[in-house]
Order: structure tokens, then C-alpha cells, then sequence
């Protein structure tokens, strides 16, 4: 390992880095950002669960950065710091590359092998990278760059390849418990629960899955439970207009559906990860972060992504807990309905509050506390934008959102919340993506 | 005498000359130039109402008494429309004359004559997004000089639900008209809470019950056992007394999840709803039903509708996930049994009760889309009911890509283009589904002949009520069809080219039933035919026929007629001359009519109120681990076998346990007492799942040692065998028998050499977690008491068996194997005398017998001296019938090399073979299909070359079955056989086992049928037709069937044996039955 960083930073010295303007260094992060946009969108147009697609985004985003970060020297790989990530290729000593380039051809073709519709995934990627046909350097320079991205790729989809996701997709499908308290297909779609051995896929960063413990729920029946059950069913109530509008800001539901009688619909909206992608876009463009480290935060952020749902996979599978809309009706309010739709997995803990807090406490290492900005991510789903002050008041708002959204009770986001926040730091204190901090 | 009457029939051609059997009249020929126009509107259409596009209705009758029908057509949005009958099919419009109208969205509407004056009424259903007002339902009182006048709230009928259609019936046995009217909800409710939903009462959306009080409607909905839930959502109803206790009943079709209703007279002015008691399940989006006497037994069947289209290409884009989870957990909820597809159900007589067995698959009617009316007539007047299916929907949205897919496609179109997203814009770009009504022709076996072509209605509309009459009293049927933004369809039917006879029966009541509603008619004759008919007017979908009975005959000329009036009096009279009406009086009938009394029976059932045994299966579930597996094996038991382990020459039993319970012995006490005899043994072996057992002297000392062969499709698959010490204490002993490996199906016990030691082969059912490869089967020899493995190569991996029979085949001294299971054919392992006792060269498959088999025997059934082989099958009351030329195969790959073996099941639907799974089923088993069948459609023409590439497909594990009937292959000469298939009747359900023995006393060998298959996807639903079926041996090769032998069989059937005078049923998951033979 220790030979192999060496070989690295030698290569490194030895790289040409041309000097860049930094026009086109902001416009090298636009098109970094288009390049977000295509995978969201094939995924949402796939119905892709939020599972598989903070891994498909963990996978393209590494494979970017790691293709791209020679246009930085101070940047580091990730292999040897993630779990069973060995040796990447580097660039030819003496040899003209473009960065970008090189990248994006790493994110595409890991995105494309990872998506389902390829057929899409192509079609809008050709419109996408007409806009960087006239970049000026030489055909020699830009095959070049796409080659190294492509054997970066290539290695990356063998990484990948060793995360038991194929694995977990041949066990026996999710049988749920018949004993009371425990999770049950919800209304309206009663579908089956989503990845139910998402816990056997490699972390990233995480020793193991359940790393880091976190308390146990209240017990089904409880006076703590019932005490939950009302805040709950009270809250729902009372739903100011902002609180209706934070659910539905966060509801992030790929595939909420709709019925008229036999008319179906449904409404998709992006990922809770896919808009924790898109808030780092939105930082990156606003501090203008050049390329190189725009993409390490946005790789940093995926892979915090990637660790905090397996994380939170793993407590949800072992505490297999009720969901407030199958206890309320059982207990209380038969006729109840909460204001989201809930989607179809075990309750806690609160898997928006994991992954958020867990975002969050990378994106405020880079940006620092008190990074305010105007969040338009869901603008494209039909709901307005919202302002916040930090990525942590963002975060407490996501995880408290889904209160109000009726589909979590108070524990899970609150302990969900704690379980991000550790994730985050542990990450951060894993990782080590620059020599000096990460900005 | 039924089958040869069936061939007569098909000589006859349908339709003779040129003409069809029916012809279209233009509107201008008969005046009708009605259609219901639905115009879409921001305000009204299907978001603001999801019934929006249900249709109209037709109701038939003389309104004028001038002797011949006449039309009311209701249109949802404009006024109903009324036709006077001139004769010669020429119809005018008098709806102005009539002063007849009606605002609001009108649904159903039927005639009766309410005020019992003689003249029949009309009465109108409405629905629909407005106010109470324009809701509330109208009768139009006939003023006798051509004009109504609506006196609904003076009636006190003018309900104000949102009401789908009405029927007029005297449910009290009071001599009066009473008035139920099937209403809908309009909001859905989907709640963990089913047992609040059910006992929530909505006064709008539930049904109502009216009785009539001295010309005055009393609603009685909530005293008499009528459900008024806000998830009624009733399309369909029809009265007849389904349960021939002379008091009318009520069918009531439920959309959506609420079960269908079978409200059954208590004869105290309430209704106990029973469809548990009666049927096995039923339609899921259950729409239009109708009554007839489809297979003239006497009983009244029924047909309900649903959406299942015929072709795969629709069925493909409108099928989801198979949702087993979910549908365990609506029947843990207290949901009953509904699957999507239309069904049919034959009532069938059972000891004390009647229940409906389910035929819709085997007679070829279940497909038919998304229908409404269902019209039993015999259109042809051969005397056996034919059917009439109209269908068609304005906007095609059960297609799936457009949940998944088009409509959220177009809302993120529109919010890039800076547009709200409006869903009524999308809905109203929505292609209708126009499909051809289906016509089908009754072949008098079970069975339906789509004639839709050949008896020239192939015309696609969106067609919704329909009601048949004699417009042109010809005598046959001619059809009215209300459609949806086209002029109804007027048939003129041409039966009287075909020469055949009829019988139209009219019929006059009490003073206050003028037209005799409730009385049934039974039409009989000589040869044995007859008919029953219930006058009843509410038929089909949101409309009612006129009050006549029309009976075809066929070439019959004399007849007689039986009727029962309501009131328990009967009339019986000859009719020597046919082709003309007859006018029956209530006043006329004098005979009193008297219950038949059922019996004697053959079989007489003693299982008491605490059955013996309870067979008890763990929670497995096959599915989760093979999601495209046709059926569960785990759930195959339990073990059946009978022996005298004491030696009192009384034969005990031995029944085995599921997974978690042990196995139990019970000791034969006489006159049917048994008692259980404890085992530490078979105890400390509940972890096995017990399939099959056999008791036999394995060690040559004189008593019945016991052989168990361990199944299911999870773990733990030794076979045991239990010493027995002569007094019935049986004894484990480890290491004797080499470990089986494999899932067991069947075992056979035979003494190959003679030594007095008997050899066992015991066949394995299926590898678990790869179906459909071969699991290992054994042959053991016996050693004195200890057993070695000699298989030979070619039995040990012959396929997945679930059935051996042991004996000699070839008469040639030495017994033979017959085996055979599923996507097996039926093989005989011709035996030598010395080990390796059976050769591949001397085994020969019968050809194109690959089925899916369970049980086997070998008996002389023709008594010719040449061993027949009798054979229980899957039966044909399945999506999948293959034959030699239309195979059902199996393809099994590892397409996206995971290590899991993806088996494929495909089979021919009209003439082409495509897999059976649906996409998202398919993308379960293989995610990475995903990629080739991005859509819905993509995959909607896909066969299985399109799934296994060519080359993984040339190495594929390839199994077909060519035949999925029950029957018998009879040996013509030595190793020729041909196969005989049971009747219809028996085709219905699996036959999981059978007996044969003397049980009619007749001197010829009869065989008794048990079967059916709980366990199996969601989609397809359970097999539960098997009740239990007798097949009596004719001279001629021929079998009967007997109604009501008292050998009831409707639990999921697997193990049938004789014990002295007794016969014990074991059933999986539920009780043993116990019988005497009488």
C-alpha cells in the first residue's frame, strides 16, 4: 500500500498540469453538474430505490473524481481508504491530458453500467457532451483522456463488482413478520419492503454495517410508543402551511402513486440522496469550487450517502419497526391517512434523517457552518424552493420533515439524526482526500 | 347418454347457408339510431367520477301490452331513450310521448310491473359526481295509455345512493314485488383497519333492500343482513335460488378488494351473506354476472366477469407484480379469494348444501377483457345455454407503462415547459380499448366455443348493457346492446335456419307478481334432457330482460313442463307441440312441491366436529426463494398409509405431519373409532415434512414395518423407516437406509428377487432452489433388513416424480415401474428379475404423455386382461391447456450468471408460445432484464428467445408437457397404449389421488377422485373445483358421473386410501376426513 502511494505521487510530479483559466474552470463544474443531472434522471425515470441509486452515484462520482483529480495536485486517491479499493491507473508521465475529459468519460461508462434504461442514459448523454465538443485540445489529447477514464472506469466496475449487490439480489425475498408491532405492507400499494439485505453490501468506509449502535426504538404498545403514535396523529392535524411544505419539500418518494378507480398514476420525485447530490451542486456553485474539488465533494458526499443507507439499512432490518401508518389505524384512527405516501420498508430509524445529518457533516467541513443558500432541487418536482442558512438546519429540517409527512415517529429521526452525524464524522475522520483541508 | 348427445350436436353445423347466425340492422332498418354519448368535460369525467365510463343499459318489454317488446335505453349524460316495438323490427322513438325524463347520470335500468295493474313499469338507476337530487333513483309508473309518470319518492324508492342497477323480487315469499338496488362507492379506502371498513355503514354506497309493504317501500336494508360498507362498489347482481330451498337468493359482483356478496334467504325476511360456504373464490374486479342452467343438471350456475384479457400482448402490459404478500395479507385481513378473470361456477350438489365449483378456465370463458354483460341464451336453440359477453373501455389506462412510465414522463414535460401537469388533458389523449363482444357456443361439455366470428358479431365497440329478447317473435334471441359514442347494436338472430325448436314460456302470477318473478321452470324430456329456468328480469349488466323463459329444444318435439311458483306450488304439463309461447297460471298449479330428500349416498361422512388429525404447515414460502415457480412443493403433504400394525386384522393408519409437527398412528378400534397411538419415534422426526408413506414387511418378520418418505422444499429430506414389533410400537434405527438426498414425490415397495425382502424406489419431486432439474431418485435393494443404493444411472435423475406405481405391466411375472410427475411422461420401467432389476433399454415413455401427474395406478380397468394405467393430472381448469402441438415448456438457464438457476415457464396463448411471467415478476427473478425490457411494452411480445439469449438457450435445461388431462391409458396390446380422458368434469381440478373399487355395488370398478392445489401464485389463484367426484364405469369404455354420492372433497385434497369400510382423506393444512362406504 505504502509502495503503491509512492508510485502515485511520483506520477503525480511527473504529470503536466496546464495551467487553466478559471472560466473554464466554472464551466468544467456546470457540465460536471449536467453530468449528475443525466444519471438522476435516467434513475428517476427507472423508478430506481434510493438504495441503488446512492450506490450507482457513489460508484460514477468516485470513478469521476478519480479520473479527474491529476488536474489538482494536492488531491488524493481514495484506494487504500475504501474498503477493498486497490491500485487505480495513473496518467502517462509527460503526456497532455484534459481532465474534465478524462472524468466524464469515467462517469459514463460506470453510469451506464450501472443504469437500467441505457437507452436513455445514451441518448442523453450525446445531447450533454455536444457541449464539450470544441474544448480546445488536440483529438490525440481528448482520445487519450477518454481512454485513461475508461480503464479508471474499468477498474472502478470491478471494485464494484465485489459489494455483494448481485448477491443480495438471488436471497429469498423479504417475508415480514407476523408479530405485532413488527413492519407491515403499508396502504396504498402495499408493495414489498425494498432491500431487505442491503446490510450485506460492502461499506465503503464503515467497518461493518452496524459500526456505530444506536438505541433501541420504544416498545410496540409502550407508553412511549402511544405517546409517539399521538404526537404523530396530532401533528397531522395541525399541519401549519410551512410544515405541509417542508413534507412535501422532503418527501423525495421515487414513486408515490395515485388512484382514480382503475386509473393509476404516479408522481416521482428524485431521491433523498439524489437531493443531497443536487444541495452539492448547488454549494459547489456557489463557493466555486474548481473541478477537481468540486468533485471530491461531491464523491466525499456520495460516499457518505452510500455508507449512512447501509447503516441505516441494517438497524431497519434488525428493529423491523412499525410504521405510524399501520399502528395509528390498528390503534387509534382507523381512517387515518398520513400526508405523505409511506414508502415500503421498516420504520427506524428515520432513513432521511441518517443520510441527511450524514451529508450534511461532510458538506460543513468543506463549506463550513453557516453556508447559507437557496435549495432548488425540487423545483423540476413541482414544489418551491426553500432558504437555508446551513447544511445542518437543512438537515434538521429534512429529518424532522417526516413528522409532518406522518410516515416516521419522533425517535427515528431524532436517533436517526445522531446516527448520521456519527456516520459523517467517521467518514471524515477516515478519509483523506487532500494534503492540507479539504475546500 | 350426455356425450353422445354432445357429438350429435357437432354434426350440426352452427350456422348453415350464407347468412351468419347473427346479422346487424342498420339503424335505418329499425329506427334505433340511440347511443349513449359520453362528452368529457373539466368537470365531469373520470377524475370528478370513476364510474364515468361504465355505460348505459338496455331493459326489454311490452310497455303497451301490445305483444310485443319494446326498448328503454338509459344514456348517462342525455335523457333515456324508448322504443315502441312496430313489428317487422321496426322500432319508433316515443320518448317524448312517454314523458319520460330523466337529468343526472343514469346507470341501470329494469322493468317490473311494480303496481302489479299489469303493466310493467320502469325503474331507473342513477349515480354520478352531482347533487342528492340528481341522484336519486326513478320509477316511472306505466299510466296504460303509452305515458309515465315518475312516482319514486311516493313509492318510497328513491334511493339515493350512487346506484349501479335494481332488481324487483318477492325475497319475503309475500306474493309482492320487494326492490333491492346494488349501489357503489366513490372513494377508495385502503386500510390496515378491513374489520372497521366492513362494519362501516355509508347509506350511498351501500346496497339496499326494500320491502314492499301494501304498494309502500320500507327500506330494510340494515334489519335484514344486507352490507352497506363504504368499499361496496357493486356492478352486478342477480337473484335465483342458489341453494334450491324455494326462497330466492342474491349474487351482488364487487368491484376491488370487497369480496362479492352470496346473501342467502333465511326465510325470516333476512339474508345471510355465505360466499365462503358456497364458493372457493371468486372474480376480483368483479363486474356484470348472470344465472343459467349452463350444463342442464337442474342447478343454476352463475358467471361473473372481470378484465382478464385473451391475448398475452394486453395481458402483458396490464400485469404487475404477482402480489402473493399482499393477497395473504388481504385474506388474513378477512378478504376472501379473488383472482382477476372471469368466473364460472357450476353448482354442484353436496351432501345437504349446494357449492360452486369453478370452471371458467376449462370452459374456455375466463379471458374476455374488460367486460360487462354476461347473457346466458340459447342463441342456437339446441338446447344447451349459450353465452353473450359485451366489453370495452373508453381510456385504456390499465396499460402499465402509463403509471410507471407516459404520465409521469408527461408531468415532468410539462413542469419543464413551465406548465401545471393536467391529468384530464392525459386521460382524455388515452386510446379506448375497443374490443369485439364475445359470442360462445355452449358444446354441452363443460366447455364454450368462441363463435364470436362464425356467427358474425365481429364488431369491436365499447358495448356495456345488453339484453336479448324476441323483438321479431320468431322465437330465438336477438341481442340489444347499449354503446358508448356509437348506435346500439340491434342482432337479428337467424336460428330458425338452423330448424331446431323452441318453447317460449310466459307466465302469470299472483295479483300481486303479475309476471310470476321468482318461479322456475324446468323443461324436460325423454332423453333425459332438461333445463331449469328462474324468471327473473335484472339480467347481464345495468339491464333486464322481458318476462318470458325461452327454451331452445334441438330437434325435441315433446316436453314437459314442471314450474314452481314462489309460493311452494307446482304444475306439471306435456307439451306435445313446440315452436310457439304457452301462457302457465300460478292459479293452475296445485301440486305442493317437496324438498327432495337427498340420499341415500354411497358415502357417508363421519368426521364429526373434531376431525382425528390436523395437518399443519409452517409459514414457508416457496415464492421467496423461486419467485417463478408454478406451484409451492412444500406444501405436498400430508403422508397417507394404511396397514394392520397390530395384527387384529383391522387396518390402522398412519397420517403424516407438515414441517414442525410429528407424524401420528392411528390404531383401528372398528365402527370407525380410531385411536391415537403415541410414538416417541415419529416424534422426534418432526422436522421432516412427510409426503408420501407406505407401510410394507421390510424385514421380513411377519408384520407392517412403515416407510416415510420426507418432502417439502426447504431442508431435511431423509427418508425413515420405522420397525414396526408386531404390536404397533414402531422403533427408529439409524444407518439402515442410505441417506436420501433429494426432496421426495412418490415411493413404491416390491420384492424384486422374491427373497422376501422387498426392494423400494423411492422418486424424487424437485430440486430445491433449481426447478425444475431432475432430483435424485433411488432404488434400493433390500439386504435383510438393511438397504443398498443400486440406482441405475438412467432412473437416477428421471425426472421430478410424483407418482410410482408398482406392479406387473407386461404380465410377464416380474413387477414393473410405472412413474411418472411433473414434465414427466408417463414411464414404464419394464422389471428383470436380477439386480439392476430395471435398464434404460427396457423403459419406455408413452408418447406425448408428458404432463404435470400426481397419482398413478395400474389396474384392469376394461377387464381385457391387460393392465390399464389409470393417471391423475393437473386437469384443464388452468390459463395453460398444452397439447402434442401447443406444449407447455420450460426453459432454465442462469441468464444473468448469478448462480441461480431462472426457470421459465411459457405456454401457447391463441396459437403462439410466450413465458408466463409477467415483467415484473420476470425483472425479480432477473434484474438485469431490466435493461432489454425497459417498458411494459417492450416486453409485451417478448417470447423466450427474446429472454435466454440464443446461445444459453441452446444449453438450456429444456422440459415440455404435451398433455394435462386426467385419464386412463389403456393397454391395447403389450406396450401399446391409448389414452382415454376422463369427462369434463373430472378435468376441473388436480387429481391428486384416486381409488378404485366397486362403490355403486355394480360389479364394475368405478374410480373416486380427490384433488386440488391451494399453493400457488397469486395470479393464478387457487385450484379448488375438485369436490369430490365418483366416475362410474359404462359398458363402452364411457363413465358417468352421479350427482351427490356423499364423498364431499373440497379442502385441498392430497391422500385418498380404503380402510376396511372407511376411507380417509388427507387434506393439506386442514383436517382428515373420514367416511363409511356404504
Amino acid at each position: 500500500m505504502i509502495r503503491f502511494s509512492y508510485s502515485i505521487l511520483i506520477s503525480l510530479l511527473l504529470t503536466v498540469v496546464l495551467p487553466v483559466s478559471s472560466r473554464s474552470q466554472n464551466r468544467d463544474q456546470q457540465l460536471t453538474a449536467g453530468c449528475l443531472q443525466v444519471l438522476s434522471e435516467v434513475m428517476i425515470h427507472d423508478i430506481t430505490s434510493p438504495l441503488v441509486a446512492s450506490r450507482d452515484y457513489a460508484y460514477s462520482m468516485i470513478a469521476f473524481y478519480e479520473a479527474a483529480r491529476y488536474g489538482d495536485s494536492t488531491y488524493l486517491s481514495y484506494s487504500g481508504q475504501l474498503n477493498g479499493l486497490g491500485p487505480l491507473p495513473g496518467p502517462q508521465r509527460g503526456l497532455e491530458y484534459d481532465w474534465f475529459i478524462a472524468g466524464a468519460a469515467a462517469f459514463y461508462k460506470t453510469g451506464y453500467a450501472l443504469v437500467f434504461s441505457k437507452d436513455l442514459f445514451q441518448k442523453q448523454w450525446d445531447s450533454l457532451s455536444r457541449q464539450w465538443k470544441d474544448r480546445p485540445v488536440s483529438a490525440e489529447v481528448k482520445a487519450r483522456s477518454v481512454s485513461f477514464g475508461e480503464q479508471t472506469a474499468s477498474l472502478i466496475l470491478a471494485w464494484a463488482k465485489g459489494d455483494n449487490y448481485n448477491h443480495t439480489r438471488t436471497l429469498a425475498r423479504y417475508t415480514p413478520s407476523r408479530q405485532e408491532g413488527r413492519w407491515q405492507q403499508t396502504p396504498p400499494d402495499y408493495a414489498e419492503a425494498i432491500e431487505p439485505y442491503w446490510n450485506q453490501i460492502r461499506p465503503m468506509v464503515l467497518a461493518s454495517p452496524g459500526v456505530i449502535s444506536m438505541p433501541a426504538p420504544a416498545a410496540y404498545k409502550s407508553p412511549r410508543f402511544m405517546q409517539e403514535c399521538k404526537e404523530v396523529l396530532e401533528t397531522s392535524r395541525n399541519l401549519s402551511r410551512d410544515q405541509t411544505w417542508m413534507a412535501n419539500f422532503w418527501d423525495c418518494n421515487p414513486f408515490a402513486t395515485q388512484t382514480v378507480g382503475h386509473l393509476m398514476y404516479s408522481i416521482k420525485k428524485i431521491s433523498p440522496g439524489g437531493h443531497w447530490m443536487g444541495i452539492t451542486g448547488i454549494a459547489v456553485g456557489k463557493s466555486g469550487q474548481k473541478l477537481t474539488g468540486a468533485l471530491a465533494t461531491y464523491s466525499l458526499v456520495s460516499v457518505a450517502l452510500f455508507d449512512a443507507f447501509i447503516a441505516c439499512w441494517d438497524e431497519k432490518f434488525k428493529t423491523n419497526y412499525i410504521r405510524p401508518v399501520a399502528a395509528i389505524q390498528q390503534l387509534m384512527v382507523p381512517n387515518w391517512d398520513p400526508q405523505l405516501q409511506t414508502p415500503p420498508f421498516p420504520e427506524y430509524p428515520s432513513g432521511h434523517s441518517v443520510i441527511s445529518m450524514a451529508s450534511a457533516a461532510v458538506l460543513t467541513r468543506i463549506f463550513g457552518d453557516g453556508f447559507g443558500y437557496q435549495d432548488t432541487v425540487e423545483k423540476a418536482y413541482g414544489v418551491e424552493s426553500r432558504s437555508f442558512t446551513s447544511f445542518n438546519q437543512a438537515a434538521r429540517e429534512a429529518a424532522i420533515s417526516r413528522l409532518y409527512g406522518g410516515i416516521h415517529f419522533r425517535e427515528a429521526i431524532e436517533n436517526g439524526s445522531a446516527l448520521g452525524e456519527k456516520i459523517g464524522a467517521y467518514i471524515l475522520e477516515k478519509i483523506r482526500l487532500r494534503k492540507g483541508p479539504l475546500r | 347418454m350426455k356425450i353422445t348427445r354432445f357429438l350429435l350436436l357437432l354434426a350440426c353445423a352452427p350456422c348453415m347457408g350464407q347468412q351468419p347466425l347473427f346479422t346487424l340492422l342498420s339503424p335505418q332498418k329499425t329506427g334505433i339510431h340511440f347511443q349513449n354519448t359520453i362528452s368529457e368535460s373539466p368537470g365531469q369525467n373520470v377524475l370528478a367520477y370513476e364510474y364515468f365510463y361504465n355505460g348505459g343499459g338496455v331493459a326489454v318489454g311490452d310497455l303497451n301490452n301490445d305483444g310485443l317488446p319494446d326498448l328503454v335505453f338509459t344514456a348517462n349524460m342525455d335523457q333515456p331513450t324508448i322504443y315502441f316495438n312496430k313489428g317487422n323490427l321496426q322500432f319508433e322513438d316515443v320518448t317524448a310521448k312517454t314523458r319520460i325524463r330523466a337529468s343526472g347520470w343514469k346507470t341501470g335500468v329494469t322493468m317490473a310491473d311494480v303496481n302489479a295493474d299489469g303493466w310493467l313499469d320502469i325503474y331507473i338507476c342513477r349515480s354520478g359526481n352531482g347533487e342528492d337530487d340528481q341522484r336519486s333513483n326513478l320509477l316511472f309508473i306505466n299510466q296504460h295509455d303509452g305515458t309515465f309518470k315518475e312516482m319514486a319518492a311516493q313509492y318510497g324508492v328513491d334511493d339515493k345512493g350512487y346506484s349501479t342497477q335494481a332488481v324487483f323480487f318477492d325475497y319475503d315469499n309475500d306474493g309482492d314485488l320487494d326492490l333491492f338496488v346494488l349501489n357503489h362507492s366513490t372513494k377508495r379506502y385502503r386500510n390496515f383497519d378491513v374489520a372497521w371498513m366492513k362494519s362501516a355503514y355509508d347509506s350511498l354506497a351501500g346496497d339496499k333492500l326494500f320491502r314492499n309493504d301494501n304498494g309502500h317501500f320500507t327500506d330494510v336494508s340494515r334489519q335484514s343482513g344486507i352490507i352497506g360498507n363504504p368499499i361496496c362498489f357493486g356492478l352486478g347482481v342477480a337473484v335465483a335460488d342458489f341453494n334450491q330451498d324455494g326462497w330466492p337468493d342474491l349474487y351482488v359482483s364487487n368491484d376491488y378488494d370487497e369480496d362479492d356478496y352470496l346473501y342467502i334467504n333465511q326465510h325470516d325476511g333476512t339474508f345471510r351473506e355465505s360466499i365462503r360456504e358456497y364458493m372457493g373464490h371468486t372474480s376480483k374486479f368483479s363486474m356484470g354476472c348472470d344465472v343459467a342452467d349452463i350444463n342442464n343438471d337442474g342447478i343454476s350456475d352463475l358467471m361473473t366477469l372481470d378484465m382478464l384479457p385473451e391475448d398475452n400482448h394486453r395481458q402483458k402490459l396490464l400485469k404487475g407484480p404477482d402480489g402473493y404478500d399482499y393477497q395473504q395479507m388481504l385474506l388474513r385481513n378477512g378478504y376472501y379469494n379473488q383472482y382477476m378473470r372471469n368466473m364460472l361456477h357450476l353448482g354442484v350438489k353436496t351432501p345437504g348444501h349446494i357449492e360452486f365449483s369453478e370452471i371458467g378456465q376449462l370452459a374456455g370463458v375466463s379471458n374476455t377483457d374488460w367486460s360487462w354483460s354476461a347473457l346466458f341464451g340459447d342463441y342456437d336453440l339446441d338446447g344447451w345455454p349459450d353465452l353473450f359477453i359485451t366489453n370495452g373501455y373508453m381510456r385504456d389506462y390499465t396499460n402499465l407503462d402509463y403509471l410507471k412510465y407516459i404520465l409521469p414522463d408527461e408531468f415532468k414535460k410539462a413542469r419543464a415547459e413551465g406548465r401545471q401537469p393536467d391529468l384530464y388533458e392525459l386521460v382524455k389523449k388515452m386510446p379506448s380499448s375497443q374490443v369485439k363482444s364475445y359470442l360462445f357456443r355452449n358444446t354441452g361439455s363443460l366447455g364454450f366455443e368462441n363463435v364470436t366470428q362464425s356467427w358474425g358479431m365481429g364488431l369491436s365497440a365499447l358495448s356495456h348493457g345488453a339484453a336479448y329478447a324476441d323483438l321479431d317473435g320468431d322465437g330465438d334471441l336477438d341481442l340489444v346492446v347499449n354503446n358508448t359514442n356509437k348506435t346500439a347494436f340491434v342482432w337479428q338472430n337467424h336460428a330458425e335456419d338452423l330448424k331446431n325448436n323452441y318453447l317460449k314460456i310466459r307466465l302469470k302470477g299472483g295479483p300481486k307478481n303479475t309476471f310470476g318473478i321468482g318461479a322456475k321452470v324446468l323443461v324436460y324430456a325423454s332423453d333425459g334432457f332438461k333445463q331449469l329456468q328462474e324468471m327473473e328480469l335484472t339480467h347481464g349488466f345495468q339491464s333486464s330482460i322481458e318476462p318470458c323463459l325461452f327454451f331452445g329444444l334441438g330437434k325435441r318435439k315433446e316436453v314437459q313442463v314442471r314450474v314452481v311458483w314462489q309460493n311452494g306450488k307446482s304444475q306439471t304439463l306435456a307439451v306435445g307441440e313446440v315452436n310457439k309461447t304457452i301462457w302457465l297460471e300460478q292459479a293452475n298449479a296445485r301440486d305442493t312441491v317437496e324438498m327432495e330428500k337427498p340420499g341415500p349416498y354411497l358415502f357417508t361422512e363421519l368426521s364429526g366436529e373434531k376431525p382425528l388429525f390436523t395437518h399443519q404447515e409452517d409459514d414457508y414460502n416457496d415464492f421467496k426463494r423461486e419467485p417463478l415457480l408454478p406451484h409451492q412443493f412444500s406444501k405436498y403433504g400430508p403422508a397417507l398409509a394404511g396397514g394392520d400394525v397390530n395384527g387384529d386384522g383391522k387396518t390402522d393408519f398412519y397420517v403424516g405431519g407438515a414441517k414442525g409437527q410429528p407424524g401420528t398412528l392411528f390404531i383401528n378400534l372398528g365402527d370407525g373409532h380410531f385411536r391415537e397411538m403415541p410414538s416417541p419415534a415419529f416424534s422426534e422426526h418432526s422436522q421432516y415434512e412427510d409426503v408420501q408413506a407406505l407401510f410394507a414387511d421390510l424385514d421380513h418378520d411377519g408384520d407392517l414395518d412403515l416407510y416415510v418418505v420426507s418432502g417439502g422444499n426447504e431442508s431435511g429430506f431423509e427418508d425413515r423407516i420405522y420397525w414396526n414389533d408386531g404390536k404397533g410400537n414402531f422403533s427408529f434405527i439409524p444407518g439402515l437406509l442410505p441417506p436420501t438426498a433429494s426432496s421426495g414425490g412418490a415411493v413404491a415397495i416390491f420384492d424384486m428377487d422374491g427373497d422376501g425382502y422387498p426392494e423400494i424406489f423411492r422418486g424424487g419431486q424437485v430440486t430445491t432452489g433449481a426447478y425444475p432439474q431432475a432430483p435424485s431418485s433411488y432404488l434400493f435393494k433390500n439386504d435383510h433388513g438393511t438397504f443398498r443404493d443400486i440406482t441405475p444411472e438412467f432412473l437416477a435423475h428421471i425426472g421430478m416424480v410424483s407418482a410410482v406405481a408398482a406392479a406387473d405391466v407386461n404380465k410377464d411375472g416380474v413387477t414393473d415401474l410405472v412413474i411418472a410427475g411433473e414434465f414427466m411422461p408417463v414411464t414404464i420401467c419394464y422389471g428383470q428379475k436380477t439386480a439392476p432389476y430395471f435398464s434404460s433399454a427396457a423403459t419406455h415413455a408413452i408418447a406425448h404423455s408428458a404432463g404435470w401427474w400426481n397419482s398413478l395406478q395400474v389396474a384392469d380397468i376394461d377387464q381385457d386382461g391387460k393392465a390399464d394405467i389409470v393417471a391423475g393430472n393437473h386437469g384443464m381448469n388452468s390459463q395453460m391447456k398444452p397439447s402434442p402441438r401447443e406444449p407447455l415448456c420450460v426453459d432454465a438457464a442462469d441468464i444473468d450468471s448469478n448462480g441461480t438457476l431462472d426457470a421459465i415457464i411459457s405456454y401457447y396463448i391463441q396459437g403462439k408460445c410466450y413465458p408466463q411471467p409477467a415483467r415484473d415478476e420476470l425483472l425479480d427473478q432477473v434484474p438485469s432484464l431490466k435493461v432489454k425490457f425497459p417498458t411494459y411494452k417492450d416486453y409485451a411480445d417478448a417470447t423466450i428467445s427474446d429472454i435466454i439469449p440464443q446461445a444459453q438457450l441452446n444449453k438450456a435445461l429444456h422440459l415440455e408437457a404435451e398433455e394435462f388431462r386426467s385419464g386412463i391409458f389403456y393397454q391395447d396390446a403389450p406396450d401399446s397404449f391409448r389414452f382415454r380422458d376422463f369427462p369434463p368434469e373430472a378435468q376441473a381440478f388436480p387429481v391428486r389421488d384416486f381409488l378404485l373399487g366397486d362403490f355403486n355395488h355394480d360389479g364394475r370398478t368405478d374410480i373416486l377422485l380427490a384433488g386440488n392445489n391451494f399453493a400457488v401464485r397469486a395470479q393464478s389463484g387457487r385450484y379448488d373445483a375438485g369436490k369430490g367426484l365418483l366416475l362410474e364405469q359404462q359398458p363402452g369404455r364411457l363413465f358417468s358421473i352421479p350427482v351427490n354420492t356423499g364423498f364431499h372433497a373440497s379442502l385441498d385434497a392430497r391422500k385418498l386410501i380404503r380402510i376396511d369400510q372407511y376411507l380417509i382423506l388427507a387434506n393439506n393444512n386442514d383436517k382428515i376426513q373420514l367416511f363409511h362406504i356404504n
